[in-house]
């Protein structure tokens, strides 16, 4: 393979990791945001379905992070030492929020109640910064506020991710999530015979599901007006990843009134897909605009081909043992109590 | 960065070791349905548990920290350094997957499925050290490439990096280690138990199990760190005599245990000298020559000496101490058939568990100061490697306060958890 198909090669493999990432591990993120949100009568009942739908995978699901970071690592050191030098705030803090969701998700299963509540707390809040954090400093790398010059990387400690492009970003990120989530949620109680649950989690969807095509919309014109390069970019190449991104928005949100749940799954999930395919077709040929580019960013032949090489293994090995994970926990029976059985 | 890593360690350890004695205490309870095995295995499962989150935070923080901290280092040499942490990642995401199965598994899975499935957290929890071992071997000795007259990097090859000369003797003495910590400490734990009530065959066993990991590992570990001094010597010959204290370069040179080093003075005051022993440990015989500290410009020299050697010290006592402890175990356990229980003994069991948690913080201070001033040896200096940031130490003191909640909560919840008599809940 060339050097320029594995560099496309390793950035579809990333691209796929962010996809799973925030398919699988937003709607995690999602769950404790429901969790610190829950009200109504159905409150506490919303937060065990929560806790039960998490348990098994999230383990797994915030791995996806470390995925996509040693891949990057690896294949694209030079963007990496961009990013590390000019997002360290945002990324510490969503490091931060990650430390506190996994240990307080951890911590809230054991001890006593006043502790546990405390730390389901904690889990909420966490849950629901990281990914804004996360989402933020993704689409900083567009808006040509990270300038490298002379090896020497120029970006201000807040204002590299605070424009509007980036703020509207995040927050689409935490509806996408909460919006993922909700759905799942929503088969899961009807699945234990919870319909009034069901029903809850169904009118969270909708109204999340708005707010993130009016988030979508905001970001389209915040692209138009505040990163030039990536507008250009998607007009040339992004748009039809994007109007698909925004057909199947649509579409979930049509199939989730009409209560035909799995469609607005999977229909979800192919927006989510199509935004990520849409973001990285406008970037390119850029990994931070404008002074970072894949070509000049990329590691040699030879470390590329060790990344492809590890990825198709790992996706041969992962994939199944996912598959497994998924097939023996999301059958549909009620589960145990999180944290194993009790002794 | 070192206070994270310092705290992450310690996760580290019982995430290698712990899944050992739970698939060991399952595997016992499969064959014989004895209900204190089975306790034992469930118990340590959720421990277990909660240690892998906070260990899988604390691993994710510090690879988002690497390049925050380190951009520089990450963006000369990402190409070689960032493939073994990719090949981690893969390998802790199956055991993640695998955690998950076994955890949610239990009552749902036949026994022996779910025990291989425990068997596959330990396998790719291994496999994963292996990874990261050889990413700080390769910082060690970083191999797999070549530079060419502009210093720009050439013919890179990222498996060549896995597979550097460091790797194998830190993966092998970093496993034991795990396994000697995760050990020791169930023994203290349980041992706390036994004081107080002896009859206790829950804890008896738990102890046992504990004890029997900790003890057999540690002669082993003994001749696992004689055989990285060894490679150590040949290829990090500045970090040897900073472990050692050793300043001139001398034929027959003396192995000094104890001392501190002068360095206003070049010499190390206060130890026991041992002429020609350093000699024959780290080249095979008495008369070879061991390079000292005078070798090497101060500037290519660890600057804090004392960071290296009295460490290195206390670990290699702590070691040996440890093998004393299985001496003991077995002499007054041969003769009753049976561990011993006395006051005293298992007063030094429950110490055995900070001292061997201490051993592991030291031995990793000794390579990672010892490494300095380089953070890639020979070819790059920490402080090249550095952030040009200067806001970044405010976050280091949020990272170090967010650890300090996290290991308090984490060492009162695992408290919580073992003091709870077997059969109860949570």
């Amino acid at each position: 393979m060339t050097s320029s198909a594995l560099q496309v090669g390793v950035l579809a493999f990333i691209g796929v990791g962010v996809t799973l990432y925030l398919v699988l591990g937003g709607a995690d993120f999602g769950g404790g945001m429901w969790d610190l949100l829950a009200f109504g009568p159905s409150r506490d009942r919303q937060r065990v379905l929560v806790a039960d739908a998490i348990g098994p995978v999230w383990e797994v699901n915030h791995v996806w992070l470390i995925f996509i970071l040693a891949g990057l690592l690896a294949a694209f050191p030079q963007a990496m030492a961009a990013i590390g030098v000019g997002l360290y705030l945002p990324l510490l803090l969503a490091g931060v929020g990650i430390i506190f969701r996994g240990s307080g998700f951890a911590f809230s299963h054991a001890g006593p109640g006043s502790w546990q509540r405390a730390w389901a707390r904690t889990f909420g809040i966490a849950s629901l910064v990281t990914p804004f954090f996360l989402g933020a400093a993704g689409a900083a790398v567009a808006t040509g506020k990270i300038r490298v010059r002379d090896g020497q990387v120029h970006a201000g400690v807040v204002s590299a991710w605070t424009s509007p492009l980036s703020i509207v970003s995040g927050l689409l990120v935490v509806a996408m999530c909460s919006y993922l989530a909700a759905s799942y949620l929503i088969v899961e109680a009807a699945q234990r015979g919870d319909h009034d649950l069901a029903e809850a989690f169904r009118a969270r969807a909708l109204v999340t599901a708005v707010v993130a095509g009016a988030l979508a919309a905001l970001g389209l014109a915040a692209i138009r007006a505040d990163a030039p390069l990536l507008w250009q970019g998607m007009l040339h190449r992004g748009f039809p990843a994007i109007g698909l991104s925004a057909a199947a928005g649509l579409g979930s949100l049509v199939a989730l009134w009409g209560r035909r749940y799995l469609v607005a799954r999977a229909t979800a999930a192919l927006a989510v897909a199509a935004v990520v395919l849409g973001f990285g077709a406008s970037l390119w040929p850029y990994l931070v605009i404008p002074d970072v580019s894949v070509q000049g960013a990329a590691s040699p032949a030879s470390t590329l081909r060790a990344v492809f090489f590890g990825y198709v293994v790992g996706g041969l090995v992962l994939g199944p043992a996912f598959w497994l994970l998924f097939r023996v926990f999301k059958s549909g029976r009620a589960q145990p109590t999180p944290f194993g059985p009790a002794p | 960065m070192a206070v994270s890593f310092i705290f992450h360690i310690f996760f580290v350890a019982f995430g290698i070791g712990l899944p050992g004695a739970m698939s060991f205490a399952e595997f016992r309870a499969n064959l014989t349905g004895d209900q204190v095995w089975i306790a034992l295995a469930r118990k340590w499962a959720k421990g277990f548990a909660i240690l892998f989150a906070v260990g899988a935070v604390s691993g994710t923080i510090l690879s988002i920290s690497l390049p925050l901290f380190w951009p520089r280092m990450m963006g000369r040499w990402g190409a070689l350094f960032g493939f073994p942490f990719m090949l981690e990642a893969f390998c802790f995401f199956l055991e993640a997957i695998f955690l998950g199965i076994y955890l949610y598994g239990w009552d749902r899975l036949a026994p022996w499925p779910h025990w291989w499935a425990g068997v596959g957290i330990s396998a790719s929890g291994l496999l994963a050290s292996v990874f990261v071992m050889a990413a700080n071997g390769w910082m060690q000795t970083p191999v797999g490439f070549t530079l060419t007259a502009s210093g720009a990097l050439a013919d890179v090859s990222p498996w060549k990096a896995i597979l550097n000369p460091s790797m194998p003797f830190e993966a092998v003495h970093m496993i034991f280690a795990a396994y000697m910590v995760m050990g020791f400490s169930l023994a203290c734990i349980y041992a706390r138990r036994l004081l107080r009530d002896r009859t206790d065959r829950y804890a008896r066993r738990g102890m046992a199990v504990g004890l029997v990991i900790g003890l057999a590992f540690a002669p082993l570990q003994v001749v696992a760190g004689d055989r990285l001094a060894v490679q150590v010597a040949r290829d990090q010959p500045a970090k040897l005599a900073a472990m050692e204290g050793l300043w001139r370069t001398q034929a027959r040179a003396p192995e000094t245990i104890g001392g501190i080093v002068v360095a206003s003075r070049q010499e190390t005051v206060g130890g026991i000298h041992i002429p020609g022993l350093l000699s024959l440990l780290v080249h095979g015989h008495v008369n070879a020559t061991v390079r000292g500290l005078d070798a090497f410009p101060s500037s290519d020299r660890p600057a804090d000496l004392n960071l290296v050697h009295v460490p290195f010290d206390l670990m290699v006592a702590i070691g040996f101490g440890l093998v004393g402890l299985g001496l003991w175990t077995l002499i007054a356990g041969w003769r009753r058939r049976r561990l011993p229980d006395g006051k005293w003994f298992l007063r030094a069991v429950m110490v055995s568990a900070p001292a061997a948690l201490v051993a592991l913080e030291s031995g990793w201070m000794v390579t990672e100061i010892g490494r300095q001033p380089w953070i890639v040896y020979n070819y790059m200096r920490t402080i090249d490697a550095a952030t040009s940031r200067t806001g970044i130490w405010v976050w280091l003191a949020v990272i170090v306060g967010v650890y300090l909640v996290l290991a308090v909560s984490t060492g009162w919840l695992l408290t919580l958890l073992a003091d709870r008599p077997i059969g109860s809940p949570a």
